[in-house]
């Protein structure tokens, strides 16, 4: 790890110790419950693809505030440019939010702008086993924390897509979401030439 | 080391809040005249865009915007957060640095406003004034805190 992560990774420590704990089974039951609600309100019951685009939609407004508890919390600075946002995502946002030790790497042959962050552990699935058929295959169960992701990067100025492409309650070996640049919000100010 | 009136300014350059915590006439024109306030602000935020586009620093990607402006009695200090979120703090012309007051400030905003469901957050340029009384409340009270912890070596001496 670059001492710039080893930074990143003291501040994501340091600002999930400071602040306030609550039961993470609390949290995922909650969790849970939300899902099976939005799974039971569907009006076609096959139709698995609405829940991921609701979660996802809920993320987006949860993390457009939860990038100023992050900003005024972590004392992490700004980033300049998107390979920083992604490492101050995995390093310092999920470990503080969520106590998970995610990694962040290139992805490949991607040119620098897509970063695939993995994590093992997942406390949103802390209890979920999904039924066979449309839901095991279609749900991302936790489609939200890619909401959270992309809302809180349009609040800083970075355009994101963020889509799961591993997840454990699949049977996959671990938890992986596919991070996309695509473009940077126009500036306040520009100087005409 | 006074601090006499605190704006917030949101991202689209839209005054979301102002506060004033001495007399009226310490801030001259501005503090009679609350359509002068807007004015002003429209001007420190385009001003503040402008101080990072023209800085001769020779990354402006690294520039930060200008963040204390001095006249000759009263300084205005400017703290901006990655959201682009700008708190303006004027102050006496013997107050240089405001950060430990715009820290505060910035986890009572966080507490009270962003953490508010029903508080828009500048959506496409559509901000919305806070009218949050917890908050103006406890914004007085920081600052009340501040003028009484910032008089104590005077008083000493």
């Amino acid at each position: 790890m670059s001492q710039q992560r080893q930074v990143a990774a003291k501040l994501g420590e340091v600002a999930f110790d400071s602040g306030e704990k609550a039961s993470a089974e609390f949290f995922a039951i909650t969790y849970g419950a939300l899902v099976q609600q939005m799974i039971t309100d569907l009006p076609q019951a096959d139709d698995v693809e609405v829940v991921n685009q609701q979660l996802d939609t809920m993320g987006r407004r949860i993390g457009s505030r939860l990038v100023e508890e992050y900003s005024a919390r972590s004392g992490a600075p700004a980033c300049r440019t998107f390979a920083q946002a992604a490492d101050a995502v995995a390093i310092v946002g999920i470990k503080m939010f969520l106590n998970v030790n995610a990694t962040v790497q290139p992805a490949e042959e991607s040119g620098g702008d897509t970063f695939t962050l993995t994590f093992a552990d997942n406390p949103l699935a802390l209890f979920v086993e999904l039924p066979e058929g449309p839901v095991r295959q279609r749900l991302w169960y936790s489609n939200v924390i890619c909401g959270v992701i992309v809302g809180a990067l349009s609040m800083v100025g970075f355009i994101a897509e963020a889509t799961f492409v591993r997840d454990t309650l699949r049977g996959d070996a671990t938890n992986e979401i596919l991070l996309s640049f695509k473009g940077r919000e126009k500036e306040t100010f520009k100087v005409e030439q | 080391m006074t601090v006499h009136l605190l704006w917030i300014i949101n991202q689209s350059g839209q005054l979301i809040a102002k506060s004033s915590f001495t007399a009226q006439n310490s801030i001259g024109e501005l503090g009679a005249k609350p359509d002068l306030q807007l004015t002003m602000s429209s001007i420190l935020f385009s001003t503040f865009g402008m101080s990072q586009e023209l800085t001769p620093n020779a990354n402006p990607v690294d520039s930060a915007g200008m963040t204390l402006l001095e006249f000759a009695e009263h300084n205005v200090h400017i703290y901006e957060t990655p959201s682009l979120v700008k708190f303006v703090l004027v102050s006496d012309h013997h107050t240089y640095e405001c950060n430990a007051l715009f820290r505060q400030l910035h986890s009572l905003y966080v507490e009270y406003v962003v953490k508010n469901p029903f508080n828009i957050i500048d959506e496409g340029g559509i901000g919305q004034p806070i009218r949050i009384p917890a908050f103006t409340e406890a914004v007085k009270e920081a600052v009340d805190k501040y003028h009484s912890h910032t008089q104590q070596p005077a008083v000493k001496r």
